[in-house]
């Protein structure tokens, strides 16, 4: 993938819901600083949102690289462990 | 902190992320500046908390840009402890917050090695894994 082939995307995530608001930038790189940028000002000193500015072929790419911001709990290795140990009869 | 960009890929497996290695290795237009693989019986190794990935930081330009690859296993641990990290605000990512919480984190991380490599875990392994499960529950909702 070469730079002009990648997307911008503005990650404003909620860290007590666990919501991601994702804003698309497509290849416009100046707007989506501009954006973060603004989005960073607002949010500063608010531990409860974290924005990222993150840059990918594609938005299925991103949930999948940066699946945190995204994934429900069923992907949490947690849920995995739970279910291997209750197979076992060990949970 | 040298490296100033970062980018990551998951790939299908420990062989897909070596194979990678050696073509950054062989091409010619970034200069590798180090190879950390934090994989069992590499070096370093796997983190003292689990983590596993192979990380390059590679030069470009006067540019720093770390390359973390990661198999799919390695990558849903490491955003399960991201996500933890923000869920419970106990700088789980950085090596602080409940021993319990992080020796779970570690010893699944080796449970993980084992199954992604079709390997069945030793009882000790999963005795161990059992009694960390039980006493992290408290941090999980349905627990």
């Amino acid at each position: 993938m070469s730079e002009s082939e990648l997307q911008h995307f503005l990650v404003i995530y909620r860290i007590a819901d666990g919501h991601a608001d994702v804003l698309p930038f497509a290849h416009d790189y100046k707007a989506a600083l501009l954006a973060y940028n603004e989005a960073e000002a607002e949010h500063r000193g608010d531990d409860d949102v974290e924005v990222v500015l993150l840059g990918s072929d594609s938005l299925e790419t991103l949930e999948r690289t940066h699946s945190s911001y995204f994934e429900l709990s069923e992907k949490h290795v947690d849920q995995v462990v739970a279910r291997d140990l209750a197979e076992l009869g060990l949970a | 902190m040298e490296d100033i960009g970062g980018v990551r890929a998951i790939l299908p497996g420990q062989s897909n992320v070596d194979e990678l290695v050696r073509e950054l290795r062989r091409q010619p237009r970034w200069q590798i500046r180090r190879v950390r693989e934090y994989i069992t019986g590499r070096d370093p190794g796997p983190k003292a908390d689990g983590y596993r990935a192979v990380h390059v930081v590679v030069e470009r330009d006067g540019c720093f840009i770390e390359i973390q690859l990661r198999t799919p296993w390695q990558d849903r641990w490491a955003q399960s402890v991201e996500q933890d990290t923000r869920r419970l605000r106990h700088g789980l990512k950085f090596g602080v917050g409940p021993a319990e919480l992080r020796e779970y984190f570690r010893v699944v991380a080796e449970y993980l090695e084992l199954r992604e490599r079709n390997e069945e875990p030793q009882e000790e392994l999963l005795k161990e894994l059992s009694k960390l499960f039980a006493a992290t529950r408290r941090y999980y909702a349905d627990g």
